[in-house]
């Protein structure tokens, strides 16, 4: 005979199997042991596997291997009777694929049972792994254009100060020479200034010229790589420095057994090498022969050509921020006129390389280039 | 009247010429020297520190200069000039018009103002005068 009590409880337990069958989540009944004791039929719908395969196999077999840990310690809460609230695990599908699930779960610790509803997040989870990768590639995207306006803005600064500075400064003096032309009464006089005229002339044509090639070299990204064998372009560019090596006899050390052959444009190198042979030769030391040691050296996909020399050397101290800077010149030299080292970061930076120096003074200056991509 | 003497730091050879021809017609200015550099007028300076009579009143000082520019020049003065036993006044005189320069120079104590190239004879006449 039942009891209404216990009718009562029957339907009501009927009523709830309602709401454990028809969830949109998956719902499970299990044990300590590890193994489902009912699960609504959203399981087979959203894994692939039978109620039967569910059944026979410890639910840990799956948990994605690198959740297990986590899964088990959560289960020693719950057996505590701690509540689990949007725990978050991976669960293996019947393709071998995984899905992450988002479990909310209570038990009876006298009798062992969990009481489990699992909610499918994969989609969310997807979604904001894609929104994270995106935000990283943004990032990242950002970094490097702030970088590429960086570097425009301080080549616009550049050609502001040369503008400001280098092409006003010879102006200047040819409008105030014209002026004292006009008011100068003294034929002597007036042939002197005009004499002066020249000189500054042809000054501002070579600041003129240097500050245009430097645009065109900036402007000419089509610019073709040639491939250079490294020993016969320095010896053309040696052949023009002849006298000069004969007359303070100076040693060169050459090595290009690490990386014979650069690919960079032709008309680049050339200048590269006479650039830092000249400059070599022109700050030596008045007391010392020159010795100019000349190699390449392979870095990974670079190569780094390095030319070093005994002569003055440079005090980077006072002049490192100016150095590549263009009408620059660190030396009481008669012939240092500050185009060179410009020129030729002008052209190191528009292939992507770099150069720098090392220096010491009296001892001597060794100037690097970087070539990039050169595992061709 | 007491004597004023100019000092001129410059490498432009066309301005110095120019600009000491200037300095000649004010009558105002009884020596100019010429320094090619800011290293030159430093070690002129540290020379004759204890000299007052043979340091300028006026240092016309260019920027863009070789071995020692005229920032340089001026963070070595601004160490030196406690023990100069004389008040120097300096005035940058430079081709540069850019505002960075100025605002620059404009932030340096030592500096009295900016004069942007050329220097005209009434400009030295009240450089000279204010003095």
């Amino acid at each position: 005979m039942k009891t209404d009590e216990i009718i009562k409880a029957e339907e009501q337990l009927i009523q709830y199997k309602h709401f454990f069958y028809n969830s949109n989540d998956l719902t499970c009944i299990a044990n300590v042991q590890g193994y489902f004791e009912i699960v609504n039929p959203n399981w087979e719908k959203v894994l692939g596997y039978s109620e039967k395969e569910l059944h026979e196999s410890q639910f840990l077999n799956f948990i994605h291997p690198d959740d297990i840990a986590s899964t088990l310690q959560e289960i020693e809460k719950l057996k505590t009777g701690a509540v689990t609230i949007n725990f978050v695990n991976r669960y293996r599908k019947k393709d071998g694929s995984y899905l992450w699930f988002d479990w909310n779960s209570t038990s009876d610790p006298l009798i062992g049972t969990l009481y489990a509803i699992a909610r499918d997040i994969t989609e969310r989870k997807n979604t904001e792994e894609q929104i994270k990768k995106l935000n990283v590639e943004l990032e990242q995207k950002v970094i490097e254009r702030t970088s590429a306006l960086e570097a425009q803005n301080i080549q616009l600064a550049d050609f502001c100060n040369i503008v400001s500075h280098n092409l006003r400064a010879p102006l200047v003096n040819i409008a105030m020479l014209v002026d004292y032309i006009e008011i100068s009464e003294d034929e002597v006089e007036r042939n002197e200034l005009i004499g002066k005229i020249k000189p500054v002339v042809t000054h501002l044509n070579e600041v003129f010229s240097e500050l245009v090639e430097s645009v065109q070299v900036r402007q000419d990204v089509e610019i073709k790589s040639d491939k250079i064998i490294m020993k016969d372009c320095l010896n053309d560019v040696l052949k023009g420095f002849e006298t000069q090596i004969t007359l303070f006899e100076a040693k060169l050390e050459i090595n290009f057994d690490d990386a014979a052959i650069i690919f960079f444009p032709q008309k680049y190198m050339d200048s590269i090498f006479t650039n830092l042979v000249s400059n070599a030769l022109k700050y030596k030391s008045p007391d010392r022969k020159p010795i100019i040691k000349i190699k390449t050296e392979k870095r990974n996909d670079t190569v780094v050509l390095s030319v070093a020399d005994n002569g003055l050397g440079i005090d980077l101290k006072l002049h490192k921020h100016k150095l590549f800077k263009i009408r620059k010149v660190f030396h009481e030299h008669p012939e240092a006129n500050g185009f060179g080292l410009f020129m030729t970061k002008t052209q190191v930076d528009a292939m992507g390389g770099k150069i720098w120096v090392e220096s010491d003074v009296d001892k001597g200056s060794t100037f690097y280039v970087e070539f990039k991509n050169q595992d061709k | 009247m007491k004597t004023v003497k100019l000092a001129l730091v410059d490498d432009d050879e066309t301005f110095v010429f120019l600009t000491t021809k200037a300095i000649e017609q004010t009558n105002l200015v009884d020596l100019i020297k010429v320094f090619r550099n800011g290293l030159q007028m430093l070690d002129f300076l540290k020379q004759n520190m204890s000299k007052p009579e043979l340091l300028p009143e006026i240092i016309l000082l260019d920027l863009s200069m070789p071995v020692m520019d005229g920032w340089q020049f001026l963070e070595e003065y601004i160490k030196i000039k406690p023990k100069t036993g004389k008040t120097i006044t300096i005035y940058i005189c430079s081709s540069s018009i850019s505002p960075d320069d100025v605002t620059r120079a404009k932030a340096i104590s030592a500096v009295s103002d900016y004069i942007i190239k050329p220097i005209t004879k009434e400009k030295l006449v009240e450089i000279i005068k204010t003095l």
